[in-house]
């Protein structure tokens, strides 16, 4: 690895001018990105008198949360005022299985299709990766359809399944991905010793996973929690998810524009991912370089 | 008992024969060398033997037992692969002893077989390190532990010492050629490293594009090879050929004429009267290949005694000392011929030397086949 602080010889009067100028850009740069989320978050904590008295971007000169309780628990959606919290649980029960069942579904066809290969592996594959061009919106009217015939339209489990079956392309194509750069040695030399189909993938390459597993996690997770399309297309009232929900919320008006509120409804909305990515995302940075450089 | 049978073995791979009727028979306590260049079909071949690869055509039985249809872990065997496949999540102990876990032995007998061989390789110190923590001749021993632990019919060595360095090659040598002694195992080894063929073989087949070229005792084919190409694979620096024609001489004894372009001395006239097949009138003036190893030409020292056949003079073109041995280059034929000597016989180049051939260890090859004649 080179180390970009080490440079031979003297530091001179230049060197430092274009590192500062590296570094004032970056700054600026960050300072940018990060601007729209620094101002949600202090005016989510602002009084909605003191938003209205003055302008929008400003520093909060009294700090309250009243906001926040407002909109996990009393902001109206529609004609219900009970805030964000049940969708926000719904979310959950939506989003958390279909990250697992995409992630065991996605170790499974890696697997089969870089250490098992069958007859039209490879068109198999081709054929999955189709699912990640697929545009949503063209498959929304046949996907209602299909769940009303299975009765579980409008249900959690409904979008659960959509979702799953719509994430499972590009859980595949990573861990397909990740795993043909696992030598296939491992797995003839685990044939001989007497490990089958799932005893190699439970003992062998499960113990090789967890990056990918990371990546797959993160992305998987971020796609499905805000998701709106599905959401807004196959659930409704109690049953929607936390963004279809927040989107409703923001449109709900009841005379004032409570932006307080609705920023930190936002903000709500997207804390689980935010806490995915700060918990995970070393590995997930790992994940998507590993197997391009040999450890 | 037939430990390892073979018999007219096919593979190819859609239009391609990767390989073309293989068959080998190998005795108890045998070590068969498969040599031959890369992409010949040796790593299929084994992989064949251990069941990871299906049959096209022909038999595969291990201990008189057709085992075409026998999954790898019943086939008795075990493999040492080139990239060592050791398991990466798993410490060494470990590694080798997932086959028996797998195998459901019990825990007490596992403990046992384990430290047996980790005292037979020198590794009891490593076994709880994992593989990432071991240098490349660590591994290689950890790879071996992992098969010498099953004590199978038969091992499967598939170019296991090609990633080490030099040095480390040949003491692994010397270690496989001491456990196969002390072992008295079956061993298939795939290599294409000829000094590791002969070496550690009791019988070597020499491979070239999915057909053995030539099957027997290391040292018959190095003194005897059967073509053109098993004499060039063979031996380093490679067998001498050197075009020549056949003559017969007043008394009916055949003998071989190599033009010389330049003037000294004209033709040389070699002597054929020792040479196995004494019957050449098939190829009585015509072109054929004489093949000569570096270390049967000497060179001749007067010592007042009556001059030998097959002396002749010569120029030296090259003198290349390697320390036990010095390689002299000398033009033959139009061709250059390398010969070994001792470094007190090598003298500097452009030296005029008188050259003996041992016609005893010549090899003659017809120069259209390319098979020995
Ligand atoms: N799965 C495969 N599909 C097509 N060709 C293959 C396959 N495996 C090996 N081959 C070909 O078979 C030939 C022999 O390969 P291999 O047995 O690995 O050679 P070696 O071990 O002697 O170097 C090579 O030319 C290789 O390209
Ligand atoms: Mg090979």
């Amino acid at each position: 690895m080179i180390d970009v602080n080490y440079s031979a010889g003297r530091l001179s009067f230049s060197h430092v001018l274009g590192r500062g100028f590296i570094y004032g850009c970056l700054i600026f740069c960050a300072v940018i990105y990060m601007m729209p989320f620094l101002i949600m978050l202090s005016t989510s904590v602002r009084p909605l008198a003191e938003i209205k008295s003055g302008t929008i971007i400003a520093f909060p000169r009294e700090i309250t949360f009243d906001a926040w309780t407002k909109a996990w628990g009393e902001a109206c959606i529609g004609t219900k005022c009970s805030g964000l919290s049940s969708h926000f649980w719904i979310s959950l029960k939506v989003v958390i299985p279909s990250v697992l069942v995409t992630t065991i579904l996605g170790v499974l066809n890696g697997y089969a299709l870089t250490k098992w290969k069958f007859r039209g592996a490879n068109l198999v594959f081709g054929l999955m990766l189709l699912g990640c061009f697929v545009p949503f919106q063209a498959i929304l009217l046949p996907m209602a359809q299909t769940l009303g015939v299975f009765g579980i339209s409008n249900t959690p489990f409904g979008l659960a399944l959509v979702l799953t079956l719509y994430g499972i392309p590009f859980s595949t194509l990573f861990f397909r991905n990740y795993y043909v750069s696992i030598p296939d040695d491992l797995v003839k030399a685990a044939t001989i010793d007497g490990a089958g189909f799932f005893s190699t993938l439970w003992y062998i390459i499960v113990p090789l996973s967890p990056p990918i597993i990371v990546v797959n996690i993160i992305w998987q997770f971020t796609n499905m929690w805000n998701d709106f399309l599905f959401g807004a297309s196959f659930s409704n009232g109690d049953g929607q998810p936390v963004i279809v929900a927040l989107n409703n919320m923001v449109n709900t008006t009841t005379g004032v524009k409570e932006y307080n509120v609705d920023f930190a409804a936002s903000i709500i909305a997207a804390l689980p991912t935010i806490l995915v990515y700060v918990v995970a995302g070393k590995y997930f940075i790992r994940g998507l370089t590993a197997g391009s450089v040999k450890g | 008992m037939a430990t390892l049978n073979i018999s007219d073995i096919r593979k190819s791979y859609g239009a391609n024969v990767i390989l073309n009727g293989i068959n080998i028979d190998l005795e108890h306590g045998d070590f068969l060398v498969l040599l031959g260049p890369s992409g010949c079909g040796k790593s299929t071949l084994l992989n064949m033997i251990a069941g990871l690869e299906s049959i096209d055509s022909g038999e595969v039985s291990i201990a008189d037992r057709v085992v075409n249809r026998v999954h790898p872990k019943d086939r008795d065997i075990a493999m040492v692969f080139q990239s060592y496949a050791l398991y990466p999540n798993m410490t060494v102990g470990k590694n080798i002893t997932f086959g028996m876990q797998r195998r459901k032995i019990p825990k007490a007998e596992q403990e046992k077989a384990l430290s047996h061989v980790a005292g037979l390789l020198q590794i009891e110190n490593l076994l709880d390190r994992r593989p990432a923590q071991l240098s490349g001749g660590q591994r290689q021993r950890v790879a071996m532990g992992r098969a010498l632990v099953r004590d199978p019919h038969v091992f499967l060595f598939d170019e296991p010492l090609s990633n080490l360095d030099a040095k480390l090659r040949g003491e692994m040598r010397t270690e496989i050629k001491r456990l196969h002694q002390r072992l008295g195992a079956t061993i298939v080894y795939v290599t294409h490293d000829q000094v590791e063929a002969m070496t550690l073989a009791t019988q070597v087949a020499v491979m070239k594009a999915g057909e053995i070229q030539q099957y027997g005792p290391p040292q018959e084919i190095y003194a005897k090879p059967a073509n053109m190409f098993v004499a060039g694979f063979i031996g380093a620096p490679a067998m001498n050929f050197i075009p020549a024609t056949v003559t017969v001489d007043d008394a009916g004894g055949y003998g071989l004429i190599i033009q010389q372009s330049d003037a000294r001395g004209g033709d040389i006239c070699l002597s054929l009267k020792d040479y196995e097949t004494s019957d050449l009138s098939r190829y009585l003036g015509h072109e054929v290949i004489l093949g000569l190893r570096p270390e049967d030409i000497s060179r001749y020292i007067q010592n007042g005694a009556a001059a030998p056949d097959d002396i002749f003079t010569c120029q030296v073109d090259v003198v290349e000392p390697t320390g036990a041995d010095t390689l002299i280059t000398i033009s033959l034929g139009g061709k250059a011929v390398t010969a070994r000597f001792p470094p007190k016989h090598a003298g500097t180049a452009g030296d005029e030397i008188v050259v003996h051939f041992n016609m005893i260890e010549a090899s003659l090859f017809d120069a259209k086949t390319q098979d020995r004649i």
